[in-house]
C-alpha cells in the first residue's frame, strides 16, 4: 500500500470513529445531575440512633444520594451539633437532617445552613427556627400516653388499688398515703422531649384511672356524691406522681436517682416506675433488678436498647414504649431529597409509638421496629 | 474446469464478506431484539408493579376514610368495618400481585416488606378495635363503643391509628421510588447497551468494509500476479513450441538451402511406398566439386543456395522440393501430376539448374544429371532402395556424360 494511499484510509477510519463518538456523545450529552448529598446528625452514640444512621443510610442508597452521619456525644451536646453544622455548610450539603440537642442554641448555625441555602429537616424533636421545613418525630405527649395506659392498667388492677377503690371511700391522696402505690418518674435531661413524654404521661394516666373508675361505678370523689371538675380530678390524682426527681443524662445517673427512692422512706409506696428515654430505662432496671424488686415495681421505659429488651425478657421491665427510629431516618432522608428537588412535603409526620411487652414481643411489627433494617 | 476453479478462487473473498456482513446484521438484529424486548418487560413489570402499589396505596386512603368518619362519630361503625375488611381484602390480592412480580430489587422488596407488615398491624389493630367495641357495644350504641376506649376516640386514633397510616403510605411510598429508580437504571442501562450497539455495528461496519476493501485489495493483486504467470507460462511455452519446432525443423531440413532433408523425405514417402503411385525424380550438379575447388567452399554454398532459391521458385508448387545431399536434390512431385507431366517438369529443372547463376558477382553455369522414376506401389521395400535406384539411373547418366536425365526402369 502506497502512503498516499495508507492517509486516505486512516483518514476514513478517523472519521467514521469521530462519527461514531459524536454520535454516542450527542446521544448521551446530557449533563448528569450532581448527585444530592445530605447530612444526618443526631444526638447520642446509642442503639436508638444507631436505628436512624440505618434508616437514613438505606434511604440514602434507595434514592441514589450521598449520607454524611454525625452523631454527637450526649442528648445536650448542642456544642457538636453545630460544629457538624457548619462542617456540612463547608462541604456544601443539600440538606440537613438533624435531631437537636438544643433549640435555641442552635438558632445560629440554623441560620447560616439557611442562607447556604441547605434544607433543614428535625427529625425526633422540632426547634423553634422558621426555616425548619418538617419534622419527622413520635408525638412525645402520645408516647407517655401510650405508656400511661398501660401504666395506669397496671396500678388499678394491684390488689391494694382494688381493694381502696371497691371500698366505695378512697381518695387519691388516701391511697399513696397509705402505700398502695406511686408512681415514680425517672425522667432524661433533654428537656424538649423529657418534659412532653411525662406530661403525657400524667395526664393520660389520670384519664385511664378516671375513666377505668367510672367503668366500674367506683367512686373515687371520698363519698361527696359530687362529681368533681376536670381540674380537680387532676388534682386528687396529682399525688401519685413523684415526678420532682433529679433528671438524668446517664444510666448511672438514672441509677442512682432511682437508688435513692428505692432505699428511702417511700419505697414500699412506688408500684410504677416511669423511665423516658434509653438512658434512664436502664439505670432504673439495673436498679430494680439489684434490689430484687422485678415483678413488684412495674417499670415502663422507652426505646428498644439491646440491654433494654433482655430486661423486658427477663421481666425486670414491663413494657418498653418503642419509637420507629429507623423510619425517621429513612423518611427523614426521603424527605429531605424532595425538599432539595423543591416537591411539597407534609409539615409533619408522626411516625408513632408501640408498647411492648413481653406478650406482643414478637408481633411481625414488633419485629419489623426492632429488627428494621434484617427485616 | 481450470478456469471454474479460478472464477471459484476469484469470489472467495466476496462470499466471505458477503457471509460475515449477514452474520453481522443477524447478531445486529438478535441484540435489537433483545434490548427491545428488554424494554418492553421493564415497561410490563413496571406498570404491574405500579398498579398493585396504587391499589393497594388507594386501598388504604379508603380505609383510612372509613376509620376517620369512626373516628369523628359519623357513619355506621359496622358498615365501616365491613367495607374495611373489603378495602383489605383487595390490599392482600394487590399484594398477591406485587409478590408475583419477577425480578424486583432486593431494596424494592425490602421497602415492600415494611410497608406489609406495618399494613397487617393496621388490619388486625383495627379488627382488635372492632372486637372491643362490639363487646362493650352488643347493641350498637355508639356511646358504649366509645367508652371502651378510654371515651377519646380522637387520642386513639392520633396514637395507635394514624402512625400506621402515614408510615404505610412512607413505606408504599418508597417502594414506589425504588421501583421508578430501579426502571429508570434498567431503561438507562438498555438505552446504554443501545448507544454500544450502535457504536459497535458502526464500527463493525467500517472494520468490515476496511477488510473488504483490503480481501478486495489482495484479490485484485492475487488475480494479477495469477494472470501474470499465466502470462509468462503462455510465453514460456510458446517459447518452448517455437523452439522444438525449430528443433523437429532443423532435423528435417537443410540448414544451408533451406529445403527438406533426406530424413524428412523419409518421413514423407515411407508411409507411401506399399500404396502410392507417385513421380520422383532426383537430380545432381555435374562436376561441381570444381566449383569448390576453384571459388571456395563459401561461394560453392551461395551457389546451391541460389540454385534452392530458383528451384523453389520455380517448382515449390508442382513438387515437394528435398536437398538429400551437398548438392543433389529430389523433387516428390505432386499426386495430379501425371507421367507425362512429370517428364517435361523434369527437363524443365533441367533446364533451370543448367542456367547460369549470377553469384556474388559472379555467372556461374554448370550442367547437371538427373533421373526420374515413375513409381508404383510396391517398388520399393523402402526410401533407401528407392534412392539407390534413382542414384544408379543418375550415375549411369553421369559416366555416359552427365547433363542428361535417365528414367529408371522398373524390372
Amino acid at each position: 500500500m502506497d502512503k498516499s494511499t495508507s492517509k486516505k484510509l486512516f483518514r476514513s477510519v478517523a472519521v467514521c470513529a469521530l462519527s461514531a463518538t459524536m454520535l454516542f456523545s450527542g446521544s448521551c450529552g446530557k449533563p448528569k445531575e450532581d448527585k444530592v448529598t445530605i447530612a444526618v446528625i443526631t444526638k447520642q452514640d446509642i442503639s436508638f440512633w444507631g436505628e436512624v444512621k440505618k434508616g437514613a443510610e438505606d434511604a440514602g442508597r434507595e434514592l441514589g444520594c450521598d449520607i454524611i452521619y454525625n452523631v454527637a456525644t450526649s442528648d445536650n451536646d448542642y456544642a457538636s451539633q453545630i460544629e457538624f453544622i457548619n462542617n456540612a455548610i463547608n462541604d456544601k450539603v443539600d440538606a440537613i437532617v438533624i435531631a437537636p440537642n438544643g433549640n435555641k442554641e442552635l438558632e445560629d448555625a440554623y441560620q447560616r445552613a439557611s442562607d447556604a441555602g441547605i434544607k433543614l429537616i428535625n427529625i425526633n424533636s422540632r426547634s423553634d427556627f422558621k426555616d425548619i421545613i418538617t419534622c419527622i418525630s413520635s408525638s412525645d405527649t402520645d408516647a407517655g400516653a401510650v405508656a400511661a395506659r398501660h401504666s395506669a392498667e397496671v396500678v388499678l388492677n394491684s390488689t391494694k388499688m382494688r381493694e381502696k377503690f371497691s371500698s366505695g371511700t378512697a381518695q387519691a391522696k388516701d391511697i399513696v398515703e397509705t402505700g398502695s402505690g406511686a408512681i415514680l418518674i425517672i425522667g432524661h435531661t433533654a428537656e424538649a422531649t423529657a418534659e412532653p413524654r411525662i406530661e403525657g404521661y400524667e395526664k393520660e394516666c389520670i384519664n385511664q384511672m378516671i375513666s377505668m373508675a367510672q367503668k366500674d361505678n367506683i367512686d373515687i370523689t371520698g363519698g361527696s356524691g359530687r362529681q368533681p371538675s376536670q381540674a380537680e380530678l387532676e388534682s386528687m390524682f396529682e399525688p401519685f406522681f413523684i415526678d420532682d426527681t433529679q433528671r438524668c443524662s446517664t444510666v448511672d445517673a438514672a441509677y442512682d436517682e432511682t437508688m435513692k427512692y428505692l432505699t428511702g422512706k417511700d419505697a414500699d409506696k412506688i408500684l410504677t416506675i416511669f423511665a423516658t428515654n434509653t438512658n434512664t430505662t436502664l439505670g432504673v432496671c439495673k436498679a430494680v433488678q439489684e434490689k430484687e424488686m422485678a415483678g413488684k415495681i412495674h417499670v415502663v421505659g422507652f426505646n428498644s436498647d439491646e440491654q433494654e429488651i433482655n430486661y423486658l425478657r427477663s421481666g425486670v421491665a414491663d413494657g418498653l414504649v418503642i419509637q420507629n427510629p429507623y423510619t425517621m431516618g429513612y423518611v427523614g432522608v426521603s424527605y429531605a431529597n424532595k425538599a432539595v428537588d423543591d416537591n411539597a412535603i407534609p409539615a409533619a409526620l408522626d411516625t408513632g409509638v408501640t408498647y411492648v411487652s413481653a406478650d406482643n414481643l414478637n408481633d411481625e411489627y414488633v419485629q419489623l421496629l426492632l429488627h428494621p433494617d434484617t427485616y | 474446469m481450470a478456469k471454474a476453479k479460478k472464477k471459484n478462487t476469484y469470489s472467495t473473498p466476496y462470499i466471505f464478506a458477503a457471509i460475515l456482513l449477514a452474520v453481522i446484521y443477524v447478531i445486529n438484529t438478535l441484540l435489537v431484539e433483545r434490548i427491545y424486548w428488554g424494554n418492553s418487560q421493564v415497561s410490563q413489570q413496571t406498570q404491574k408493579t405500579m398498579n398493585s402499589i396504587n391499589r393497594m396505596n388507594g386501598e388504604l386512603q379508603n380505609v383510612n376514610s372509613n376509620v376517620l368518619h369512626v373516628v369523628a362519630g359519623i357513619g355506621d361503625v359496622s358498615q365501616a368495618a365491613a367495607d374495611a375488611r373489603l378495602n383489605f381484602h383487595n390490599i392482600h390480592e394487590a399484594m398477591d400481585d406485587f409478590e408475583n412480580v419477577e425480578g424486583l430489587s432486593d431494596d424494592a422488596k425490602k421497602r415492600y416488606r415494611h410497608a406489609k407488615a406495618i399494613i397487617n398491624t393496621y388490619n388486625t389493630r383495627l379488627e382488635e378495635f372492632q372486637a372491643m367495641w362490639n363487646k362493650a357495644d352488643p347493641s350498637g350504641n355508639g356511646k358504649l363503643g366509645a367508652q371502651a376506649f378510654g371515651g377519646d376516640m380522637n387520642a386513639l386514633y392520633t396514637q395507635d391509628i394514624y402512625p400506621l397510616q402515614v408510615t404505610a403510605q412512607e413505606m408504599l411510598q418508597g417502594t414506589i421510588e425504588i421501583v421508578n429508580r430501579d426502571t429508570s437504571k434498567k431503561m438507562a442501562a438498555n438505552a446504554k447497551r443501545s448507544y454500544l450497539l450502535m457504536i459497535m455495528m458502526l464500527l463493525v461496519a467500517v472494520l468490515g468494509e476496511v477488510a473488504i476493501f483490503f480481501i478486495a485489495r489482495r484479490a485484485k493483486k492475487a488475480r494479477l500476479e495469477l494472470e501474470e504467470r499465466e502470462r509468462n507460462l503462455a510465453e514460456v511455452d510458446a517459447k518452448l513450441k517455437s523452439t522444438r519446432q525449430k528443433a523437429n525443423d532443423l532435423a528435417v531440413m537443410n540448414v544451408l538451402t533451406g529445403m527438406k532433408n533426406r530424413y524428412a523425405l523419409d518421413n514423407d514417402v515411407s508411409d507411401r511406398l506399399e500404396s502410392d503411385r507417385f513421380n520422383i525424380a532426383v537430380f545432381d550438379m555435374d562436376n561441381f566439386r570444381s566449383i569448390n575447388d576453384t571459388y571456395g567452399y563459401d561461394f560453392g554454398d551461395e551457389y546451391l543456395a541460389t540454385v534452392s532459391e530458383k528451384l523453389k521458385e520455380e517448382f515449390g508448387n508442382v513438387a515437394e522440393i528435398y536437398n538429400i545431399t551437398g548438392n543433389e536434390f529430389c523433387f516428390l512431385f505432386n499426386k495430379e501430376i501425371s507421367e507425362s507431366q512429370a517428364m517435361g517438369i523434369v527437363q524443365n529443372i533441367q533446364a533451370v539448374m543448367s542456367s547460369p547463376f549470377e553469384v556474388l558477382n559472379l555467372a556461374v553455369q554448370l550442367p547437371c544429371s538427373g533421373a526420374v522414376y515413375h513409381y508404383l506401389p510396391g517398388d520399393c521395400l523402402n526410401v533407401n532402395s528407392l534412392l539407390v535406384k534413382l542414384d544408379t539411373a543418375m550415375r549411369s547418366a553421369k559416366m555416359n556424360g552427365g547433363n542428361m536425365i535417365n528414367t529408371v526402369v522398373n524390372i
